[in-house]
């Protein structure tokens, strides 16, 4: 059940009112936080990242902490994964053949 | 039923990451095989209800978690919903700011993710309290967008937000520590006195 309150959305608009609406000499050290996670959600969008890095302006604790955080998740993405076994794809396969309809349980759905 | 030849050519492609995944939640790679294998079939038994369309990947990547948690999270011990001290999100940035001067010519972030292992980040991530490593595998190695994530794990957006924080700060003060204690850091005059101000590194190691 999602939260009808939804505070990403709020956390988005706010973001988006301090990069385009504020100029870079507005920058507030505590708004970092915020924008930072805001241009690292999901694959990270170079646009916007250039955008969070400008706002930032010469603020060197803010801009270095953006590049952590982006080394962070590039180090995640490229080092924390792993392929799948080649035998796995043909045992999903086999089972998919014969599969037990009785076995499952809506609940997990 | 549907066409198991079209179910396998949507579906398939996202074998890898579900593994991983499943990796990571599970921690070992007879149940992660176990795990993807029983989420193909829930999700070859469901994929009629599948709205074309809209996100297959993350509709896998929920019935996934759904059977992670009713088979196999309830068994893994410890799993009560760890809390963990609160950790300065800027924890760090600050620390790497203060050795960062000390190094020669990288920069202290450069060398903390280049010189540690892949089995020592993969084990950081394994040690972080499963409530925290969903969220933060979801979000910083599947890459899935914050609302996706609250629509996964059936968890409001706030819950997200604040799983993340304090998930990516634990890990980041996890993997520091680490690399401080092994000298990947700093000089060694400068490791004796960082290490006096550590407290424990939280479980991470070459994996065995």
């Amino acid at each position: 059940m999602i939260d009808p309150s939804d505070k990403n959305d709020a956390l988005e608009q706010q973001s988006s009112e301090l990069l385009y609406n504020s100029p870079t000499d507005a920058h507030k050290c505590e708004d970092s936080k915020m924008l930072i996670t805001q241009a690292l959600e999901g694959v990270p969008n170079p646009q916007l990242i250039q955008a969070v890095r400008s706002h930032f302006g010469g603020c060197v604790q803010c801009l270095s902490a953006l590049d952590l955080e982006i080394r962070f998740k590039l180090a995640m993405a490229q080092r924390a994964t792993d392929k799948a076994p080649p035998s796995l794809q043909l045992r999903i396969s086999e089972s998919l053949q014969r599969i037990d309809l009785k076995d499952i349980t809506i609940s997990d759905l | 039923m549907a066409d198991q030849a079209e179910f396998e050519s949507m579906a398939m492609p996202f074998m890898d990451q579900l593994y991983s995944h499943a990796l990571r939640l599970t921690k070992n790679s007879s149940d992660a095989e176990d795990l993807v294998q029983e989420t193909y079939l829930k999700g070859y038994r469901a994929f009629s209800s599948f709205k074309e369309g809209t996100n297959l990947r993350a509709w896998l990547f929920r019935i996934l978690t759904n059977s992670f948690i009713n088979n196999y999270r309830k068994k893994q011990r410890g799993f009560e919903e760890e809390d963990f001290d609160e950790i300065d999100d800027m924890y760090l940035h600050r620390r790497l700011g203060s050795i960062q001067n000390s190094t020669l010519g990288m920069s202290a972030e450069d060398m903390l993710f280049e010189r540690l292992t892949e089995d020592e980040i993969k084990d950081a991530v394994e040690n972080l309290p499963t409530q925290y490593r969903e969220v933060v595998l979801l979000a910083d190695v599947q890459g899935f967008s914050y609302k996706e994530i609250a629509e996964i794990l059936e968890i409001p957006n706030g819950t997200v937000m604040s799983r993340l924080h304090r998930g990516r700060a634990k890990l980041q003060k996890v993997l520091l520590d680490f690399a401080s204690k092994r000298g990947l850091l700093v000089g060694p005059s400068q490791m004796n006195s960082d290490q006096e101000r550590l407290p424990e590194a939280v479980g991470v190691g070459g994996r065995s």
